[in-house]
């Protein structure tokens, strides 16, 4: 559970600075954390995808994003294009951008390899949503790789039956996708009567009384966490609203300096993270 | 403990009651097996025993329930849930959980149990089940026979008095099967639970169960103990298992003899009946190989593994498949049968190896190009209907082919006539029975004439009639000169039709030769019959079937 907020408050730190030094002390934070839950390297893994999807994000946003004083080139009578106009404002903001979403991926990534869909019941249990919604959620989590696995045999049932799945443009592919949909939820309709058959059947009722066989219980380190967390994000907020951690890219692009107070609240950012880590270990559950 | 009194039951938008008129007195500690064909009501029974009828199927109920002297269609589900526990045929479907541990829980949690209580509970479940090391585990990394023990385990601890099972050992291998059944048999008598299952696979059943329901049309056509059931009613004869069927006909030569249930007593009538009989001499069997058969596709030293994983499912397999074979391939679950079909037909490719087509390299073609020549039937054949209409189903794959229409039309007339699939040519396919529905696919599949075709489990749901019918038809297209492989547990539907069996375990074959003299030689798969046979000297002990016992005796 505590995970879960501190990916959020990465999260939302993420949208409300664009320093390249806060970023990267927040990247930072979040390797950190992803070293000490030993999942760096499935995380990385799921990252290079994305890292494609960033270059060609830069590249296109650089070209057709013609705003700034801080021009590179400048070609005014191109034909076809007309005005062909690169600016270094577009560039460094093109650049932070992805930055930003970068660091959402990878918290995304990371909620997806820390937080298992029991923990996140649990979590769900304890913030007193209603039993069924909890359930209707860890169940559609519990069955969508069955989905993907029907989905996967139905291809290969018609790929068997001499139907060419991967002919022809995108729009072509989409469109002979179509018959792949119909006995994938015939079987999904079929799946959903079994699986509340098998509800009823072990005294599934909406009425209450319903105990739970694990819970998440609070250590002080968790309380401890959870305050941290949202000292920090209030203190983020905080430092916002003064004006930290932004800087100016249009019109005109102004270099980011290293101010004083930022060399007190990068380093300090990177401690945070650490501290919290810190308490997650230890034979913490959640 | 549960009696049920003129009982009948329409459900919703049919025409007819899926079961009337039903008389039932069952008693505490019975072990019952409900039989009959496929649609003749079994599960609507089970439904109705444990409260899915009415509380969740709606419909029109006549008569009365009883269980425990209580009306359970006045009860919730929750009552009910502690008084019977059912395990239902496809175990993926109803694990709820993520994990081993929760999905036991599940049970007592609705039930209220205080958390203590329920972590003591699971640790003891798991104990007497023996697979407390599966407890941590997630349900998706689970095996077919293990995730079925996890569905058996979640009912078990809830304590109900009455256990009802739906084809439990539908998808499970023979030693798996034999497990299940060996444990149930623990709790019918230790326990004193009263169990009922139904089961289309009845020699894996038969042994176990001390009565039996022969149902037909919605109706209960008998109900005694086994052997009366078996000697009385001709009805039972259709879905005799080998060994019923072997003394079936023995009767008829030696009134005296009695039915037996399992192998001793099958030992002792026999023993009776050869003593009678002079020692026959043992006669050698001739297993004929067609002289010149022609290879058709070659597997030649391939191993393969799944992207995902490093672990190699088939290693350094090499076999050939020749015209007029009639190949079955046997193995645990996670032996890698199925993924060995589906290099055959290009749907998996070897990393290592190749794979010829009359010796022809199938690297390059393309799964559709593979498909004229090697024909794929998968498990479950309701998944590849999505036409309106049989008719459309079976056009669509012509089209693929670039068939033109009029060709369409006389090769589709040409082959529901074949399957006797004619008056359903406009029915949606998920409606057929589970027999139609294969006869339907192997239709599709064969419209292409094929050289050779792979089926995976073809037999699964289907009752002894449906088996047959279907075999026969795999045989008419071997007859032709094609080739037929097919993977499945069914040890006896095999010993009857197959000219030769592969054993594969942990992704190599093992062993690979004609029928008789490799079924007859790798434990789990010995069919009833040989493991009789083996037990008389003076009998050859080739014989697997009911008809070459039968033979050497009349001699």
């Amino acid at each position: 559970m505590v995970k879960l907020f501190i990916l959020f408050s990465y999260f939302i730190f993420s949208f409300l600075f664009n320093h390249p030094a806060y970023l990267l002390a927040l990247f930072l934070n979040l390797i950190l954390l992803s070293i000490s839950a030993q999942k760096f390297r499935e995380s990385m893994k799921s990252l290079r995808y994305f890292v494609v999807v960033v270059l060609i994000l830069i590249v296109i946003y650089s070209l057709l994003n013609k705003e700034g004083d801080n021009v590179i080139v400048h070609y005014s009578n191109v034909p076809v294009l007309g005005t062909f106009r690169l600016t270094w404002n577009a560039f460094v903001m093109s650049l932070i951008t992805s930055f930003q979403l970068l660091i959402v991926v990878y918290s995304f990534i990371l909620f997806n390899l820390l937080i298992d869909t029991d923990q996140l019941m649990q979590t769900l249990i304890k913030l007193r949503l209603p039993f069924t919604l909890v359930l209707l959620i860890t169940l559609s989590l519990r069955f969508f790789p069955l989905l993907q696995k029907d989905l996967e045999i139905i291809t290969e049932v018609q790929k068997a039956r001499g139907y060419e799945l991967d002919e022809g443009g995108y729009f072509k592919k989409m469109r002979k996708r179509m018959v792949l949909l119909l006995p994938l939820l015939a079987n999904s309709l079929e799946r959903s009567i079994q699986v509340s058959e098998a509800l009823e059947t072990r005294g599934f009722t909406k009425s209450k009384g319903r105990t739970f066989y694990s819970t998440i219980t609070f250590r002080f380190r968790d309380v401890l966490n959870i305050i941290i967390v949202v000292g920090f994000i209030s203190g983020l907020i905080f430092g916002k609203i003064v004006g930290l951690g932004g800087f100016q890219v249009f019109p005109l692009l102004i270099l980011p300096k290293i101010a004083f107070i930022d060399a007190i609240i990068l380093p300090s950012i990177c401690l945070v993270g650490t501290i919290q880590i810190l308490l997650l270990r230890g034979g913490g559950k959640k | 403990m549960i009696s049920m009194k003129n009982f009948s039951f329409q459900y919703n938008n049919t025409k007819f009651p899926a079961i009337k008129n039903i008389n039932l007195e069952i008693a505490q500690g019975e072990f019952i097996l409900v039989m009959g064909k496929s649609g003749c009501g079994k599960t609507t029974l089970i439904r109705a025993l444990n409260g899915l009828i009415p509380h969740f199927y709606g419909g029109e109920v006549e008569g009365s329930v009883q269980i425990k002297d209580t009306n359970p269609f006045k009860l919730g589900p929750r009552k009910i849930s502690t008084m019977v526990g059912t395990v239902f045929q496809n175990s993926e479907n109803q694990l709820l959980m993520k994990n081993v541990d929760s999905e036991i829980a599940f049970g007592m949690e609705n039930l209220g149990y205080a958390p203590k209580t329920m972590e003591v509970q699971v640790h003891q479940i798991a104990e007497q089940l023996g697979f407390h090391h599966l407890l941590a585990r997630e349900i998706s990394t689970l095996s077919g026979g293990e995730k079925q023990k996890t569905a058996f385990a979640s009912i078990l601890v809830m304590k109900p008095d009455i256990l009802l099972l739906d084809e439990p050992t539908s998808e499970l291998d023979p030693l798996a099967a034999k497990e299940l059944m060996e444990l149930l048999r623990v709790l019918n008598k230790r326990d004193n639970k009263t169990i009922i299952i139904t089961e289309h696979r009845l020699e894996r059943v038969l042994a176990y169960v001390d009565r039996l329901i022969l149902t037909k049309d919605g109706e209960i056509l008998a109900d005694s103990d086994p052997k009366d059931l078996f000697c009385s009613s001709e009805y039972s004869k259709s879905f005799s298992p080998p060994l019923i069927e072997l003394f079936q006909e023995l009767k008829t030569d030696y009134p005296d003899t009695k039915i037996p249930l399992n192998l001793i007593e099958a030992k002792n009538s026999l023993n009776n009946i050869l003593s009678l009989l002079k020692p026959s001499k043992k006669s050698d069997i001739q297993e004929t190989i067609d002289s010149k058969p022609v290879p058709l596709l070659k597997l030649d030293d391939i191993s393969f593994r799944y992207p995902s994983s490093t672990d190699w499912v088939l290693k350094n397999l090499s076999m050939s498949i020749h015209s007029k074979d009639f190949i079955a391939i046997v193995g645990k679950n996670g032996s890698g049968k199925t993924t060995l079909m589906k290099q055959m037909n290009g749907l998996l490719r070897p990393q290592v190896g190749r794979i010829t087509y009359l010796d022809q390299n199938t690297k390059n073609k393309t799964i559709a190009q593979l498909s004229r020549d090697v024909g794929y039937i998968f498990q479950n054949p309701s998944i590849q209907f999505y036409q309106d209409s049989l008719y459309d189903e079976l056009s669509f794959v012509l089209k693929n082919y670039g068939y033109k229409e009029k060709e369409r039309d006389s090769l589709i007339q040409e082959s529901l006539d074949q399957f006797k699939l004619y008056q359903y040519k406009d029915k949606y396919g998920r409606f057929l029975s589970i027999g139609e529905q294969q006869r339907a696919a192997l239709a599709t599949v064969l419209l292409l004439k094929p050289s050779i075709l792979v089926l995976d489990e073809p037999t699964h749901g289907m009752d002894i009639q449906q088996k047959i019918e279907f075999m026969e038809y795999l045989n008419i297209y071997r007859m032709q000169g094609n080739a037929v492989v097919l993977v499945t547990h069914d040890i006896e539907t095999i010993a009857k039709y197959a000219k030769r069996v592969i054993v594969l375990s942990e992704g190599r074959i093992i062993d690979d030769g004609p029928t008789h003299s490799v079924l007859s030689s790798h434990e789990p798969f010995i069919p009833q019959i040989n493991k009789l046979v083996k037990q008389f000297e003076e009998l050859p002990n080739w014989i697997l079937t009911p008809k070459e016992l039968l033979e050497v005796l009349r001699q």
